[in-house]
């Protein structure tokens, strides 16, 4: 279970550096747009994962009003974001391959 | 007022309550109480005792009226509210920096006020606070980290502590030496056990959902007073008990010791700012 948590939560933190390199959004949207894309993510889940991908550099801020509190924090991608973002898709797609594979070649098998 | 807040308020009362009872005890159990002959300065420092241990349940009672008035917070009702107290305290105990927990606190009042507005559920948004707070702590660093910096505000307490009982030893007997003050044994045991082991774990256990954590100080002041009562009843015979409730120590000597704490202290908090910098991105 513990090892299913990390690997959803490595997969998220490319997930958000992903949509972050398209829009500008801030916490509370990227946990709509995940939900929306199928994830059952809530904002416990994702603001940790933010925060990590701030402090480790790989993302910028920009605060903004908020009409119903305090200042609303934008994140933006910093080169080594997108450096990042570069490499979670070239591990994803050799990992979705391999597994695809293999999942395909059992079903085969059962065939 | 939530749950919370009460019971916080509750133990600071207390322990002013507890705090003022002994200092009128010290005072009446002085040999000159009796004569009449009480100097100014014992009735002074007791005085400024009673001053600042009713100035900190203002405090208390203050920070928490501000806390609902603030603009943000208030928006928060029911369980989102309780939720989001559990985790702003967790991290207003934690080791980051002041403009680090000014940050996650303005994005936890976005966020949470952005889910209550959208009609989600407190529960299903934050799950479990404690470990909310837990994940967002170790988004910054590593628990060790966090407990090697604890271990300098020990260090820095303990220091602080122990020339600020001197200077209050001096205040009541000014006609004597500064240098020549001694601390009781027990009472450096204390103060000991306070900063090294007392305020982190009440730090460490009122950022958990049970308000009741915020008695332990007191609970523990009256048991470890209980406890040298027992001792000096039961075990008296033993020298090490002895040397416990009655030994003196002389911690601050001489001018050159007392320069020496100042200077370790300064450079422990500059080596904490330093390694903090270093050990919480």
């Amino acid at each position: 279970m513990n090892n299913e948590t990390q690997i959803v939560k490595g997969i998220l933190e490319g997930c958000l550096l992903r949509i972050i390199g398209e829009q500008e959004i801030y916490g509370y949207k990227a946990v709509e747009i995940l939900n929306a894309a199928g994830f059952a993510v809530n904002e416990a889940t994702v603001y940790p994962i933010l925060s990590r991908l701030q402090n480790k550099g790989f993302l910028r801020i920009e605060k903004r009003p908020s009409p119903y509190g305090p200042d609303r924090k934008y994140y933006f991608l910093t080169p080594e974001g997108e450096d990042c973002l570069k490499a979670f898709e070239k591990s994803w797609s050799k990992i979705n391959n391999i597994v695809s594979n293999i999942m395909e070649g059992d079903r085969n098998d059962q065939a | 007022m939530t749950k919370r807040e009460k019971i916080l308020l509750l133990s600071s009362i207390l322990l002013a309550c507890c705090v003022i009872v002994t200092a009128f005890f010290a005072i009446k159990t002085q040999p000159e109480y009796n004569t009449g002959d009480l100097e100014l300065m014992p009735l002074m420092t007791t005085a400024l005792i009673i001053f600042i241990s009713i100035s900190s349940v203002l405090l208390v009672l203050f920070k928490i009226k501000k806390l609902h008035t603030g603009k943000a917070e208030g928006t928060l009702r029911g369980d989102y509210y309780r939720h989001y107290e559990v985790i702003r305290d967790a991290i207003a105990n934690s080791q980051l920096s002041r403009n680090q927990k000014k940050e996650i606190k303005e994005d936890l009042l976005d966020l949470l006020i952005s889910a209550q507005r959208a009609g989600k559920d407190a529960d299903t948004v934050i799950g479990n606070p404690e470990l909310f707070a837990r994940e967002i702590l170790h988004s910054f660093a590593r628990p060790s980290r966090f407990a090697i910096l604890s271990l300098f505000d020990g260090m820095t307490w303990f220091l602080l502590f122990i020339v600020g009982i001197n200077t209050l030893l001096w205040l009541e007997n000014i006609g004597q030496s500064y240098f020549s003050m001694t601390i009781d044994a027990g009472m450096i045991i204390l103060i000991f056990i306070i900063t090294f082991i007392l305020v982190p774990l009440t730090k460490k256990l009122t950022s958990t959902k049970n308000p009741w954590m915020f008695m332990l100080p007191l609970a523990f002041g009256v048991a470890y007073v209980v406890l040298l009562e027992m001792l000096r009843r039961y075990c008296y015979s033993l020298d090490s008990v002895r040397w416990l409730l009655d030994g003196q120590l002389n911690l601050i000597p001489n001018p050159v010791v007392l320069v020496c704490y100042i200077c370790v202290t300064a450079i422990l908090v500059l080596s904490k700012k330093l390694f903090r910098s270093k050990l919480i991105k």
